[in-house]
C-alpha cells in the first residue's frame, strides 16, 4: 500500500532547515542561475556555488576537461569571478529562489580563507559555508592545507572565527585513512564535512606523447569514483557526530539513498548535472516515490542504517 | 529533450549525416549554434558530444529536423555513426551563439577545413537573394575523402564552392589560408571553422588584410552550458571566454592565439 500524503523530504543540518537532502556540489552547478535552464532550482535542498575566493581568480589554461572511462579529469583551477561580484552580481539573483544557499570558499593562504569567509559575514542568503579544503588544481593552499589533519584543523579553527555561519569541511579524498581528517576538523568546531572531492588523476596523449594537462594531474569525478566516496562517506559517518554530506558519482536516487544508508545526511550531486542538467530535480521525485512506495515516513528510518551495522 | 534518428548516411568515408527531429525549439536555432547530444548507452562514454549544426532546413529529410554532419573519429561519434533510424537521443540546445548577422559590403567567405565545413553550411542555407550570391563556401582538406560527401546539400543550398586540397585531388592545390590570401579584400568578411592552426592563420590574415573574420571554436567541454568552465579559451583581453556561452563563435583577432 502507498501512502498517498507527500513524504517529508526537509532535514535540519547544523541548525539549517533543508527542505529536502539534495543539494547541487561545488563546480558543477555554476552559481546556481546557470543551471535555471534546465532546472527549477527550488526543487533541491541546496545550491553549494562554485569556489569562491577573496579576489576573482583566472584558473588553469586549456585543456581543462578530458573523458575517462566513467569519468571526466578535469583541471578548472578554480577560476571564480570573487566574493564581492558574487555577492553584489549575483546573490540577488540567486537568492529569489527558495532553496538555501552555500558558499563554497577557498584561498591561498590561511588569511586569504579567513578574508573570504569574513565577507560573507552578515550576508544571511548564505546559510553556511562550504570550506574546500582539498582542491587539486592549483599549486597553493586548498589541498596543501587538507592532507594534514593538524593543518586542516588550524584552518577550520580560523575560519570559525571569521564566520556567523556553519561551515562544513570540504575534505579530500587523496589521503590514506580519512578518519583522522574527519575526526581532526570535527573537533576544530567544523559544523558538518562534505566528502569526497575529486580524486588525483591523470591522462596523456599518446599521439602527442605528453600529458593531456599543462598541470600534468587533475581531478577524477563522475561514476567511476563512486564506490570509493561511498566508502570513505561510510568511513567518515561511523565516526562523527556531525553531518556528513556525501558526493562522488551520484546520478540517480538509488546512488543517493546508497549514500544515505552509508551514513550521509545529506548528497550533493556533481558531474551528473554536466551530463544531465535536471537530474537533480529527478534524483528529489524519485527518492520521494521510493520512499512512499515503501511507506517510510522519513529518510531518518533509513538514514546510516549500514553504519549502524558496522560499527 | 529527445529527440528521434530519422536517417543517418554514411555520405563519404568515416563521414556520416545524421538527420534528427525533435520539435519546433530544435529546428529554430542561429547559424553557427551548437547542440550537445548524448544517446542511451548510460556513463560511458559520460559526456554529451558537442557537434555544430550543419542543416536546420532540409528537402532531403522530412520536415522539423536538423542535420549534423559528423566525422568518425572516436568512441563518441563511432557510436552516433551506428545509430539507425527510430532510435531516441538526448539533445540539449542549439546552444552558444552562432555566427552573427552582419551586412557585408564585399563578399562573405565560408571558410570551412574538413569537418569544420558543418556550421559553414548552416550559414549559407540562412542566405538568399544578392547576400547568398557575394558568398563563396570554401571547403579544404588534405585530400579528395576530405572535402567529399556534402555535394548533395552544396546543390541544394546553392552556394557557390571552392575546392581546395593539399594533394590537388580535388579542386585547387593548397590549403583553404592559401584560397583567402589571393582573394580577400578589406571589403570581405571571413567565417571559418577548422584545425586550430588553420583559424589561427586565418586570424593572422585577416589582420594583414584588414577583414573582419570570425571563427568557429572547438574544445573539449562536459557540459555546453556554462557549469563546469571547462571550455575555457583565453581572449586578448587577458579573461577567459566560454567557448559554449560565450562562443563558440568569436571575432578571430580577440583570441589570444599564442596560449592555445
Amino acid at each position: 500500500m502507498t501512502n498517498p500524503a507527500r513524504p517529508d523530504m526537509s532535514v535540519e543540518l547544523f541548525g539549517v532547515r533543508f527542505k529536502n537532502r539534495v543539494m547541487g556540489a561545488s563546480g558543477t552547478v555554476g552559481y546556481g542561475l546557470e543551471l535555471l535552464d534546465s532546472l527549477d532550482i527550488s526543487r533541491i535542498g541546496a545550491v553549494v556555488t562554485k569556489g569562491i575566493s577573496a579576489l576573482p581568480k583566472r584558473g588553469n589554461p586549456p585543456p581543462r576537461i578530458c573523458e575517462t572511462p566513467a569519468g571526466v579529469l578535469n583541471s578548472i583551477g578554480l577560476e571564480n569571478i570573487g566574493a564581492e561580484r558574487f555577492i553584489i552580481d549575483v546573490l540577488p539573483e540567486l537568492s529569489r529562489h527558495d532553496t538555501n544557499i552555500i558558499a563554497n570558499i577557498f584561498g591561498e593562504t590561511m588569511s586569504d580563507y579567513q578574508r573570504v569567509a569574513s565577507m560573507f559575514r552578515g550576508v544571511k542568503e548564505v546559510c553556511a559555508l562550504e570550506v574546500n579544503l582539498s582542491c587539486p588544481n592549483v599549486k597553493k593552499g586548498s589541498i596543501a592545507f587538507g592532507r594534514d589533519p593538524d593543518t586542516a584543523a588550524r584552518l577550520i579553527k580560523k575560519v570559525k572565527k571569521s564566520t556567523d555561519k556553519p561551515i562544513i569541511a570540504k575534505l579530500t579524498p587523496n589521503i590514506t585513512d580519512i578518519v583522522p581528517l574527519a575526526r581532526s576538523v570535527q573537533r576544530a568546531g567544523a559544523d558538518g564535512v562534505s566528502l569526497i572531492n575529486t580524486l588525483i588523476g591523470m591522462a596523456v596523449d599518446v599521439e602527442k606523447r605528453r600529458a593531456v594537462f599543462k598541470n600534468i594531474t587533475a581531478g577524477l569525478s563522475g561514476p567511476a569514483v563512486r564506490p570509493v566516496a561511498l566508502r570513505m562517506v561510510w568511513e567518515a559517518a561511523s565516526n562523527l557526530s556531525i553531518p556528513v554530506i556525501g558526493i562522488g558519482g551520484i546520478g540517480s536516487a538509488r546512488d543517493a539513498l546508497e549514500f544515505i544508508m552509508a551514513g550521509a545526511s545529506a548528497i550533493q550531486v556533481g558531474t551528473a548535472n554536466f551530463t544531465h542538467p535536471g537530474i537533480m530535480g529527478d534524483i528529489v521525485e524519485d527518492m520521494e516515490t521510493y520512499i512512499k512506495d515503501r511507506n517510510i515516513n522519513t529518510l531518518d528510518t533509513i538514514q546510516g542504517i549500514i553504519t549502524r551495522k558496522h560499527s | 529533450m529527445k529527440a528521434k534518428v530519422v536517417s543517418n548516411k554514411e555520405v563519404s568515408p568515416g563521414l556520416f549525416r545524421l538527420s534528427l527531429a525533435g520539435g519546433e525549439r530544435l529546428t529554430t536555432g542561429r547559424p553557427g549554434q551548437f547542440v550537445m547530444v548524448r544517446g542511451v548507452w548510460g556513463a560511458d562514454p559520460l559526456l554529451s558530444r558537442p557537434f555544430s549544426v550543419y542543416r536546420y532546413r532540409s528537402s532531403i529529410d522530412v520536415d522539423g529536423t536538423i542535420q549534423l554532419l559528423i566525422k568518425r573519429v572516436g568512441r563518441g561519434t563511432e557510436l552516433f555513426s551506428r545509430v539507425v533510424p527510430g532510435e531516441e537521443l538526448t539533445v540539449q540546445g542549439p546552444l552558444g551563439n552562432g555566427f552573427p548577422k552582419i551586412d557585408v559590403s564585399g563578399r562573405l567567405f565560408l571558410a570551412g577545413g574538413g569537418i569544420g565545413v558543418a556550421p559553414m553550411m548552416s550559414v549559407a542555407e540562412s542566405l538568399a537573394g544578392e547576400e547568398l550570391k557575394r558568398t563563396r563556401l570554401i571547403f579544404g582538406g588534405k585530400a579528395v575523402n576530405d572535402v567529399s560527401g556534402i555535394d548533395e546539400d552544396i546543390s541544394d543550398v546553392g552556394v557557390e564552392t571552392i575546392f581546395v586540397t593539399e594533394d590537388g585531388g580535388r579542386g585547387r592545390a593548397g590549403t583553404v589560408v592559401d584560397v583567402l590570401k589571393d582573394e580577400l579584400t578589406p571589403s570581405d568578411v571571413v567565417f571559418a571553422c577548422g584545425p586550430r592552426e588553420m583559424l589561427r592563420a586565418v586570424a593572422t590574415l585577416a589582420g594583414e588584410k584588414d577583414c573582419r573574420a570570425f571563427i568557429s571554436h572547438e574544445e573539449r567541454m562536459a557540459c555546453g552550458v556554462g557549469l563546469c568552465l571547462g571550455c575555457a579559451v583565453p581572449k586578448a583581453s587577458g579573461e577567459y571566454a566560454l567557448t559554449c556561452t560565450d562562443g563558440p563563435v568569436f571575432v578571430a583577432q580577440s583570441i589570444l592565439w599564442e596560449e592555445l
